[in-house]
């Protein structure tokens, strides 16, 4: 289930901010080695002191975070206009109807113990979900077209799932990395061919609260 | 909570509808605004409505915003399209529509309708057309072909 939270409630869910930033910090910093700041095992940059509003997978019994998504508006500050705009020379595009994703990222924690098979599938699925739920959270708010900068591994991975984007710019190596940005459409034609390949059908936006961080939280709400 | 209740019977006097929602805007400089549109559609009718009307309040919310730093003497940027968005905008002017845009520049359909969109907004634009005549009267397009 794919849960949206606005950074203004920050204060409601510190835990599960605390266990996205450190979910950040390990696949960012640990697993892919960017050059990004991690302070007190914690990956936080400016931009998520510009709103943004986040996704999240949590599984829906153990409330345990299974992948993230930041989403920033294109009119305000973002990381293609302010941190990338190498990859568009001649100008970033810039609209209220067009949003911008970064950081995405499956919580290692949830693979790791499994085999590579049983992993990559994981991986793909939590990855469609949150690309599901990225499409709905967008036509809710009338967003046409979401833009993100990513690498080469990332591209591989949208390939693999199927998932259509377009190329703006070229591709730059930036470090040791081949870096993209790409262009995704935010239509009924992109949600029913991710639907189609995660088998989400139904919505996998949560209208509920949010379930509580461990089985002994739960526990505890029962008593 | 009897504030709450007060806050709301006021706003309810002044015309405030009693279902409504708020659009965050995120100006270029980091400044914030909301803006809010309430009604009083029923919770049916209101739903539908929403799912109508959201792109036109995301994008009315940043076109006021624009306007009221305008006004309070904050002057907007020089307009700068990227090449790619001049482009588009100028096959546009010359009639073709946004299909034939994407043939003749070797771009998908949904590509080129992104470009026009930011340079619509760009240009505080409400259509193509609108956007093709701002353009040309800030002499950014070529002479015809």
């Amino acid at each position: 289930m794919i849960f949206t939270i606005e950074s203004a409630d920050q204060d409601k869910y510190p835990e599960l901010f605390d266990e996205m930033f450190r979910m950040r910090a390990e696949v960012f910093s640990g697993r892919l080695g960017w050059n990004v700041k991690v302070e007190n095992g914690r990956e936080i940059d400016r931009f998520d002191s510009e709103d943004p509003l986040y996704l999240l997978s949590l599984d829906e019994r153990s409330g345990q975070l299974r992948g993230a998504v930041r989403l920033l508006a294109t009119t305000g500050p973002n990381m293609l206009r302010d941190v990338f705009s190498v990859l568009m020379p001649g100008g970033t595009v810039e609209s209220p109807l067009i949003w911008e994703s970064s950081r995405f990222a499956v919580n290692p924690q949830i693979f790791e113990a499994r085999d590579r098979a049983e992993a990559n599938h994981l991986v793909n699925r939590i990855t469609v979900e949150l690309l599901c739920g990225m499409v709905e959270a967008a036509q809710r708010a009338g967003i046409e077209h979401i833009v993100s900068v990513f690498d080469a591994r990332m591209a591989r991975i949208f390939r693999s799932i199927d998932c259509r984007f377009e190329q703006l710019g070229t591709p730059v190596r930036i470090g040791k990395v081949m870096t993209y940005v790409g262009l995704f459409d935010m239509s009924d034609v992109m949600r029913s061919q991710l639907g189609a390949v995660g088998d989400f059908r139904s919505s996998v936006l949560a209208d509920g609260a949010i379930p509580p961080a461990s089985a002994t939280a739960l526990v505890a709400n029962v008593e | 909570m009897g504030r709450l209740k007060t806050f709301f019977g006021e706003a309810g006097e002044f015309g405030i509808g009693s279902r409504g929602l708020t659009v965050p805007v995120h100006g270029r400089l980091g400044d914030r605004a909301l803006f809010s549109v309430t009604s009083d559609l029923s919770a049916c009718d209101w739903a539908s409505a929403k799912l109508l009307y959201m792109r036109d309040f995301q994008v009315l919310a940043t076109h006021i915003h624009d306007r009221v730093l305008g006004i309070e003497g904050h002057a907007s940027e020089p307009v700068s399209l990227s090449p790619r968005e001049l482009e588009c905008l100028q096959w546009i002017a010359e009639g073709k529509t946004a299909w034939e845009c994407a043939v003749i520049l070797g771009l998908s359909q949904h590509t080129v309708r992104c470009y026009l969109e930011s340079a619509r907004h760009k240009l505080h634009a409400t259509s193509n057309t609108h956007a093709v005549s701002i353009a040309h009267r800030a002499g950014l397009l070529f002479d015809p072909l």
